[in-house]
């Protein structure tokens, strides 16, 4: 297996781990989102 | 500082130079004293990345920003980790694939000498102004904390640098990193700790206070191109400065080029895509909790003890100062009484700001901004013995680990760049080693001497990002052209950057737009002049590149 094609320890594959990552931003905003809301005044 | 203060101090600052110093022996060769023989693990990279960016004016200047303006500063960094799978994906692969030293290397290899000769100097004006005032953040510290004379701290901090990272190169630079970012971790889980606890109030309490002052805001949608931090400007305008920075800048590339494998260099990377956002809302956290603790604990008229010392020389300081209490009593009231007294809260905080300011106008300190010294002024005055100690040890080891690798990555641009490139091509491996150490001894101490001027720049991480911004949209878009664009030449690429970087400059002077959208700007104009200056030297039929 080249370096290129050498797996992440997690998730399986790279594309799915940018994926995941992506995710977790998205996750990450709405969650600031219902802080903001529910603690801001 | 009392003596368990500074032992902790000490200890921690000489077992991080010792280790340094012990990790980075046997850097032998130009490879392993700039890549460290290509062996680091991804998590000493990873850590190593954080530890760079996070330096001394995250600490001291983030925490007195959500002091001041609440935690939207967080949304900064909200394009981070689209930026990182960018750079995992096609940027890390083909500089390791490629086997530079630095990034700019591998635009000689795509486009030409002169647009690799241009960059590198883009890098050293911009990297070189930057590394001042990463210095001049701890002398602020030590000048608040025992009036050394900053010119002294500065000097001392930087030979300290200087020492190890002479000697061990980026392996040195590498590892200390990945210790002073344990420091900075416990350093910043003390702060936290210590300013709940020292509150008169519960979490809920704490979070309620805070939010009643509109300090915990770490998402706001509002769309405005003049407005600094939004989930938009963040997202966009954050994603573009991180991908110029973590994809462009030597100081953060040469990190993930000492990998042994382009899986570890892309693992460190997506470390920092995961673990960045929650440390700056951490830190911005303790900022709103130092807010809080404020609340009910009467704060300095103004926190610059410099400011507030010459305000209470001016005639009418009484008036003023009597305002503030009064203000500040209010507002205590207000704050004990929540829910339900928002109004009020909010009516006195206001009071307070502007007595604020009219002691600062006092003082001759018109439109001041003494965000820097409300983190160390916590610290310092209220901190249990000890935790003051590490406090400082924290906020020293985020300065050198951002130094080192500063000081570190421009040496590297300065030889192979510059040196091996132009001036002296044929030499021995021996001859670029000593060179390499030379040039990391020359920029550590021209950060010294740059660091005394630094000191006046009001927000000092908003004046790195700022000069930053001036600079990384012409980067950004030149590796875009690189990687993106394989029909552009290298006339198109050395002409789009120079025209990107005059479109930021007009920008930042003609218009009123927000910095974090200079790099778009830039980015945009470079790829789309690079593009068209190419198509006409097809099109006209001259040789191009």
């Amino acid at each position: 297996m080249s370096e290129e094609q050498e797996r992440p320890p997690v998730f399986g594959s790279w594309r799915r781990l940018y994926w995941a990552v992506g995710l977790y931003l998205v996750a990450v905003i709405v969650l600031f989102s219902i802080f903001t809301r529910v603690f801001n005044r | 500082m009392r003596p368990l203060d500074w032992a902790v101090l000490a200890v921690s600052l000489a077992g991080i130079v010792l280790y340094g110093l012990w990790r980075g022996r046997g850097s032998d060769t130009t490879q392993k004293y700039l890549l460290a023989g290509k062996t680091m693990p991804w998590y000493a990279m990873a850590l190593s990345i954080m530890a760079t960016q996070a330096s001394a004016i995250t600490f001291i200047s983030t925490t007195g920003q959500s002091y001041v303006d609440g935690m939207r500063f967080v949304q900064f960094y909200f394009g981070l980790p689209l930026a990182m799978i960018i750079i995992a994906a096609y940027v890390a692969p083909r500089f390791h694939a490629s086997g530079v030293y630095t990034a700019y290397e591998y635009l000689e290899r795509r486009f030409d000498a002169r647009t690799r000769a241009l960059v590198s100097v883009i890098f050293l004006i911009q990297r070189g102004l930057a590394v001042g005032v990463a210095l001049s953040a701890p002398a602020l510290v030590l000048t608040v904390i025992m009036g050394w004379p900053a010119e002294v701290t500065t000097l001392l901090m930087g030979l300290t640098v200087i020492g190890y990272t002479v000697s061990g190169g980026i392996a040195a630079v590498t590892w200390t990193d990945f210790v002073q970012m344990l420091v900075m971790t416990l350093g910043l889980v003390a702060a936290l700790a210590t300013a709940l606890w020292l509150s008169p109030v519960d979490l809920g309490g704490a979070l309620q206070v805070a939010g009643a002052a509109g300090r915990l805001n770490p998402a706001v949608w509002t769309f405005d191109l003049n407005d600094r931090y939004n989930v938009w400007s963040g997202v966009i305008g954050g994603m573009f400065l991180a991908l110029a920075y973590f994809g462009c800048d030597q100081s953060q590339v040469q990190r993930y080029l000492t990998g042994k494998s382009i899986a570890q260099a892309k693992l460190s990377l997506l470390f920092n895509a995961v673990a960045k956002i929650p440390m700056q809302f951490f830190i911005l956290f303790i900022g709103a909790m130092v807010f809080v603790f404020f609340t009910f604990t009467k704060p300095p008229v103004v926190f610059d003890p410099g400011v507030q010392a010459k305000a209470e020389q001016a005639a009418g300081y009484e008036a003023v100062e009597r305002e503030f209490n009064v203000a500040w009593t209010a507002r205590k009231a207000a704050a004990e009484a929540l829910p339900g007294t928002e109004a009020e809260f909010k009516a006195a905080q206001k009071a307070m700001d502007v007595a604020r300011a009219k002691a600062a106008t006092l003082a001759g300190h018109e439109g001041f901004n003494d965000t820097n010294y409300i983190f160390l002024s916590f610290v310092t005055k209220y901190m249990p013995v000890g935790v003051v100690g590490l406090i400082m040890a924290a906020i020293f080891a985020a300065a050198m680990s951002t130094i080192s690798a500063e000081i570190n990555s421009l040496a590297t641009v300065s030889v192979i760049d510059v040196y091996r490139r132009h001036m002296k091509k044929e030499a021995d491996d021996g001859h670029y080693l000593r060179a390499s150490r030379w040039a990391t001894g020359f920029w550590g101490l021209y950060a010294v001497v740059t660091a005394q001027y630094a000191t006046n720049l009001g927000s000092l991480i908003e004046a790195v990002n700022m000069l930053g911004s001036l600079f990384y949209g012409g980067l950004l878009g030149v590796f875009g052209l690189a990687f993106f664009f394989p029909r552009v030449t290298g006339r198109g690429a050395f002409y789009g950057v120079l025209l990107g970087e005059a479109a930021i400059f007009a920008t930042r002077f003609g218009t009123e737009i927000t910095f974090l959208w200079f790099n778009v700007i830039g980015c945009v104009v470079v790829i789309v002049s690079g593009v068209v200056i190419s198509s006409i030297g097809r099109r006209i039929g001259r040789p191009v590149g």
